[in-house]
This record gives C-alpha cells, sequence and structure tokens, in this order.
C-alpha cells in the first residue's frame, strides 16, 4: 500500500498516481530491504517481498500517517527573483573558487545566501537517514510542517554527501542507501528537476525504481528451518502419527460415538434402497387404489375445471433439473388438465434451466394433441433475469419483460396466444412449480401481494411446510407437494396416468424409512443393555 | 464528489422504486419500470461476467499445468461447445439434446442418490438419545405415516395429525422466522436509503 504524500489516502501497492487527489507517487518516502533491496512504504515493518524486519530503530514506533513527510513543492519565482538568485549563485560559485572551499549546499531558487549556506537545513549536511527513511531518524517532529519547507528526500539524496553506508539499525543490521548516481556539477539543478526528479518518468519506470543494491544476507528470519526445527518436527510427525506400545493385556476402548454404520450395514441398506425404486416398476400402481387426494389439491381441479375456453394461465417453471423427478409428472398432470380444458398457457421461468423442462412437457403435450399448437394456445417467453426486479416488471408490463417469444423469436403481439395480454392483471390464473421456498416468496410479494390474481403453488414435498403459512392467509389458494400430489391429481382431475406407479415408490421408501427408525432404535436399546 | 455521488444514485433509485410500489403515477411508473429493466439488464450482464470469470480462472490454471487440468479442460470444452449450440446454432435442436440427454440425466442422477444417502442418515438420526430426540422421531413417524396412500387404513387420525403438525407448530416457527427475515430486510433498507450504510461504494 502506497499512502499518498499530499493527501495522505491509501493507494493500492504499484499505484503510479493518487486515486484521490491524481498526484505522482513518484516521491513518495521508501524504505529499502537489507536483506532484498526492495523499496518499502515507508510505515512498513517487514519488506512487503522477502518479509525480512525493516530494521527499525530502537524504541522507535511506526510513523503515525499524519507526520508523513510532505514532497517538495518550488516556490513560486519571478523573473526578478530569479535573476537574483542567478547572481547570488555566481558570486558563491567564485568565492569557492577563490577559497578553494567547496559550498556545503547549493542554493534554490527562492532561497536568499543566508538560506544557502547559514539555514538550520539547508546549509547543513543532509544526513543519510534523512535520504532514505525519514522514519528511523527519531526526530520528524523537527521536520517543517509546511509543504513549502519540507525537503524531497530524492532530492536530499542527490548531495553527494548523502551516498554511501546507511543507518544502523537495531539489529546492527547497516540499512543501504540509494545509490544514487552523483550529479554532474556543470548542469545547474532546474527548479523542476529539484521538485520531482522522476518528473517525465512516471510511465518509463515501474512502482520500484530500477535501484539496483548488492545482496547482503539477511540476519533476519530465514525460510530455511534450522536444525533444531527439523529435529522438533520429526519428533512432532512421531508423537502425532505413531502410536504408543499398548501395554501387555491392555484393551483398546473404540468411544461410543466411533461406532456407526458397520459396512456390512450400509450395503444392506443400499440394497432395500435399490428394491424400493425398482419393485414399483412390476407391481404399476397398486397403491393408487388407496390414494385420496387432499382438499389443496381438489380446490385446483376444481379452479381449472371453471376456467372457461380461452382463459388466460401464466405457468412459471421454477425449477431446476435435481427435482424434475418429483415435480415433472405433477408439472405434466396440470399441463394435460389445462390442454383439455382449451386453456392458453403463457409459460416462463426465473431459473434458466426450467424453461429446458417445460418446453419437454408441452413437447410432449404438443404430440399428444397435434391441434394444441404453439403461438395459438401456447407460448414460452423464456427466462426472466432480475428475480424480485424481473418479477415486479411483470406487473407493469409484461411486453417490458419479454420482447419476443422463446421459440420462435417472435413479438408477442404477433402471437395469438399473447396478442391480448399487457399485464399480469390480464391473467385469470398464476401457477408456479418451484423447488425453492424463496421463489414462491418473491411471487406472492411482488406480484400476488400487488396484483390480487389467483396463485397457485406445486411445490417439492421439502418446501411445502416453508409455504403453509402464505396458505392459511389466503395468498395461496393451493399448495401441492409434488411427491404425492401428480397422483392424487391426476386421480381428481381424470387426467391421463402416468404417476399411479410412483406411488408405489414412495410407499415402499417411506416404510423403508420407518423400518430403519425402528431397528436403529432396536440395536441402540440392545446394545445399551449389553453394555449396562 | 466521489462518495456523493453513488450514494445520491442510490437513494435516489431506492426511493423511486418504493414509491412506484405504492403510488400509481404515469411519471413514477414508466420511470420505475425503466429502472427494473436495468435491474434486468445487469442481472443477465453478471452472468456472463461470471462466465468470462470462469474461464479465466479454469484457463490460467490449465496453462500452469495444476492438478486436474483435464477436468478444466473438459468443462471448459462442454461450456463452449453449450455456448455455440444456444448462440451459433439456436433453431437446430442441439441444445435441446445437450439438455435432454446430458444436463437433466446428470442432475437427476445425482439427486437420485440423495435417496441412498438420507437413509444412511436416517440411521443415525432416529436413534432416540433425549427428549428432543423422541418429539423429532415421533413427528418425523407422523409424517412419514400420513404420507403413504393408505395411510387412512392405518388410523384415519393420522392425515389429522400431520395437517395439524404442519398448521400450528411448522407453522408458527415459519411465521416466526419470515416476521424476523421481513424486520431484518426493512432495516437493511432503511440503513441503505438513509445512507448508513452503503455497500454498492466500498471505500
Amino acid at each position: 500500500m502506497i499512502v499518498c504524500p499530499a493527501c495522505s489516502h491509501r493507494n493500492p501497492e504499484g499505484a503510479k498516481l493518487c486515486e484521490a487527489c491524481g498526484r505522482s507517487l513518484a516521491n513518495f518516502v521508501y524504505r529499502v530491504c537489507p536483506s532484498c533491496g526492495a523499496l518499502n512504504s515507508a510505515q512498513h515493518v517487514f519488506c512487503h517481498r522477502c518479509f525480512a524486519e525493516l530494521a527499525l530503530a530502537e524504541g522507535e514506533e511506526p510513523i503515525p500517517e499524519s507526520t508523513f513527510v510532505r514532497p517538495y513543492t518550488p516556490p513560486i519565482v519571478t523573473l526578478e527573483e530569479e535573476v537574483t538568485t542567478q547572481a547570488v549563485h555566481r558570486e558563491a560559485k567564485a568565492q569557492a573558487s577563490e577559497t578553494g572551499a567547496r559550498p556545503t549546499s547549493e542554493a534554490l531558487p527562492g532561497q536568499t545566501p543566508s538560506e544557502a549556506e547559514l539555514g538550520p537545513r539547508a546549509a547543513a549536511p543532509i544526513s543519510e537517514e534523512q535520504a532514505v527513511a525519514p522514519s528511523m531518524e527519531g526526530e520528524m517532529g523537527e521536520m517543517p510542517a509546511s509543504t513549502e519547507e519540507a525537503l524531497s528526500p530524492l532530492e536530499a539524496a542527490e548531495s553527494p554527501e548523502v551516498l554511501g553506508g546507511g543507518p544502523v539499525g537495531a539489529a546492527g543490521v547497516e540499512t543501504p542507501a540509494v545509490q544514487v548516481a552523483p550529479p554532474d556539477e556543470t548542469q545547474a539543478l532546474t527548479p523542476e528537476a529539484a521538485a520531482n526528479p522522476l518528473e517525465g518518468l512516471d510511465d518509463l519506470l515501474p512502482f520500484e525504481p530500477a535501484v539496483t543494491l548488492p545482496h547482503r544476507p539477511s540476519q533476519h528470519v530465514s525460510a530455511a528451518p534450522s536444525t533444531t526445527e527439523d529435529y522438533e518436527a520429526e519428533l512432532f510427525q512421531q508423537v502425532a502419527v505413531e502410536r504408543a506400545p499398548l501395554q501387555e493385556g491392555a484393551q483398546v476402548v473404540l468411544p461410543r460415538t466411533a461406532q456407526g454404520l458397520p459396512q456390512i450395514g450400509r450395503t444392506i441398506l443400499y440394497i432395500l434402497v435399490l428394491l424400493a425404486g425398482v419393485l414399483p416398476l412390476f407391481t404399476w400402481g397398486q397403491m393408487s387404489s388407496f390414494v385420496q387426494p387432499r382438499e389443496s389439491v381438489l380446490a385446483l381441479v376444481r379452479t381449472i375445471e371453471e376456467l372457461p375456453s380461452g382463459a388466460e394461465v401464466l405457468l412459471s417453471f421454477d425449477y431446476s433439473p435435481t427435482y424434475a423427478g418429483e415435480l415433472d409428472p405433477l408439472a405434466l398432470a396440470v399441463v394435460r388438465h389445462l390442454a383439455r380444458r382449451s386453456v392458453r398457457m403463457v409459460v416462463m421461468s426465473t431459473k434458466p434451466e426450467g424453461i429446458g423442462l417445460a418446453e419437454a412437457i408441452y413437447r410432449t403435450i404438443t404430440e399428444e394433441s397435434p391441434d394444441y399448437r404453439y403461438g395459438e394456445h401456447y407460448v414460452l417467453l423464456g427466462y426472466l433475469p432480475g428475480q424480485e426486479a424481473g418479477l415486479r416488471s411483470l406487473n407493469t408490463a409484461l411486453g417490458d419483460a419479454f420482447k419476443i417469444d422463446y421459440l420462435q423469436k417472435r413479438p408477442l403481439g404477433e402471437l395469438s396466444a399473447t396478442s391480448g395480454l399487457a399485464t399480469l392483471k390480464d391473467f385469470d390464473q398464476i401457477i408456479v412449480l418451484s423447488d425453492d421456498s424463496l421463489t414462491v416468496q418473491r411471487w406472492v410479494e411482488q406480484v400476488q401481494a400487488q396484483s390480487d390474481i389467483p396463485f397457485h403453488a406445486l411445490v417439492t414435498s421439502a418446501v411445502e411446510p416453508l409455504l403453509v403459512p402464505y396458505q392459511r392467509s389466503g395468498q395461496l389458494l393451493s399448495l401441492i407437494p409434488a411427491a404425492s400430489g401428480a397422483v392424487e391429481y391426476e386421480l381428481a382431475g381424470s387426467v391421463k396416468p402416468s404417476a399411479l406407479f410412483r406411488s408405489d415408490a414412495y410407499a415402499a421408501f417411506f416404510v423403508l424409512l420407518l423400518v430403519v427408525a425402528l431397528v436403529t432404535n432396536a440395536l441402540y436399546a440392545r446394545r445399551g443393555k449389553r453394555g449396562s | 464528489m466521489r462518495r456523493f455521488l453513488p450514494i445520491a444514485v442510490a437513494i435516489i433509485c431506492g426511493l423511486w422504486v418504493l414509491a412506484d410500489f405504492f403510488v400509481s403515477h404515469p411519471l413514477i411508473d414508466s420511470v420505475g419500470a425503466k429502472l427494473l429493466e436495468g435491474v434486468m439488464i445487469l442481472a443477465a450482464f453478471a452472468l456472463f461476467a461470471g462466465i468470462l470469470n470462469l474461464l479465466g480462472f479454469h484457463a490460467r490454471r490449465i496453462s500452469k499445468d495444476q492438478k486436474d487440468w483435464g477436468y478444466r479442460l473438459v468443462l471448459m470444452v462442454a461450456l463452449g461447445g453449450t455456448l455455440i449450440a444456444g448462440i451459433v446454432l439456436p433453431g437446430s435442436g442441439a441444445l435441446s439434446w445437450i439438455f435432454g440427454y446430458m444436463y437433466y440425466p446428470l442432475q437427476s442422477t445425482m439427486a437420485a442418490l440423495l435417496a441412498f444417502f438420507v437413509v444412511s442418515a436416517a440411521y443415525r438420526a432416529f436413534r432416540l438419545r433425549n427428549g428432543e430426540a423422541l418429539i423429532m422421531l415421533i413427528t418425523s413417524l407422523v409424517v412419514l405415516l400420513a404420507q403413504l396412500p393408505f395411510s387412512n387404513r392405518i388410523s384415519p387420525y393420522l392425515p389429522l395429525l400431520r395437517k395439524w403438525i404442519l398448521d400450528v407448530p411448522v407453522t408458527a416457527g415459519t411465521r416466526g422466522i419470515i416476521l424476523g427475515t421481513a424486520l431484518g430486510t426493512i432495516t437493511t433498507s432503511l440503513r441503505i436509503l438513509l445512507a448508513v450504510d452503503h455497500p454498492y461504494a466500498q471505500d
């Protein structure tokens, strides 16, 4: 992370410009890793590359954000001041050549000679700590707060005095300084270069300037384990894996919780499940003679029987192929009943796979009743994305949610089954087939509550208990669990039977579960008596 | 401004759609419909972005020759084939064939395996350990028995007992969950509308 020196915004690693203020981050103060030479942000304690400690001075705390060094911004120099400064500069050089002494500091534009030569900062040699890691100085409080007075570390690093060894950290490791070639003394330092030596090179330089440092062996955390660590790891492995030898005559007692279903028991159970599924193929629905349709099934059958020919019903196939085995027979029974009543069906889905399941159901219906045609008697609208928002849009305008149909890609107005439909209020009934309760809840909240259209939900048996409150409140006129509902519907609606044999399978499976429950407790009771 | 703009847009859009729910006015209705249409477009685009992300994820691992790269390759080929069947050859019936003869049977097979797991789990779940387990066992037995086609022959009270279980204790618990969820939804909505929370503009 790079903290912007101007606004203190935290930018991601590698950012060249501040995300908040847009300023260049090239002048940011780095801390050089003593181990790998990577440049880290000033507030880093550990190197971002090799995780070596960045050698804080003894007792030194990581610098708070509020004390970050501000970049040097050159003062505005007028032409008159520029001329004066250059004159002073030439005079100082002449004096130096006369005396043979080297000026300790070059005056910058806007600085008076007294500031350049006698000022507390400008005149004094710039320390290495200032050049590389201000956080190590321990004197951050003395740094000038104003932007104009602050001295850029990179600018300071240009001074020949700062080149060489770095400061000595707490661990006695010398922190290397950034190696920068000494400036050409024949070239005067322009104000732009003083302000930002990397000006114009932002796009050429990566986040880490290409400063090469000689590799120094780290005295910090090493990735390679020591001999002691190897020995301890081996010992731990032995203790964790190897079992202690048992004493003579000792008996291994497993905890009771470890006594699970034995393999032979599991095999027997799986064979019984297989039989429960296969045997009904040969009994062909003998159990269906015992089936009595429940009230909610009878209510839906009555509703469909009372629909006039040409009535419009919206069906939403909101389930996945995972539950197709349970919901498909009920869907087929209801669609057959609606087709027999010559009801127009508009079909959609709020799940991407649902419309494929609907297509298969209607293919069967079309094969059974060739007079029942696509576009005239039924239309597949397709998948409606957006969940709640999608359902809300159905209330507003059907044409906004579905511009064209799913199979023929024609506008809804061109299909006779949908030509007179504008909103959901034009439908006589809504039937939703779903494998999860949230989908039905969305339909009730976003559609039924707004339009008061008679609403029916055909769901998986696992979902049924979660939707009973909506049925009791009257928002769902019928709530039918599909497992037993398909057989009940075929009987109540006198629809072509295709799910009757399933009643045998359900009965066999439920009986198996009952037997398992009873046998399980009998076995546990017997073991308990033995144990006591 | 950088933070203010998304918050302002979110509040205005949220209040507008909320007003559309309660007020019937041509302007509110039309703008609300456009906003909802935008949500649907975004949702569809999210699906597309998800596909791209999935492709990128597996392509990177295949290029690095990571473990199970073969399965990843099969996934990408299947995804590409289905996309081609759906987009390039929409009327050829290839998509219906893939759905009907590959996706549907595989999903149904996975669901059918649940029968074996349910019976195995019943071996442990129906064990009588304490009072709570006794209540669960009795309730399960009643509901199971009542779902048998010949449950009336066993006892005429079994279907009534099952109905009572669903209508009273189950409905009470479910209503509690629904009401709690609704209160939580209202609270979350208010926090977003009042800009207390703005998850759409994470810092």
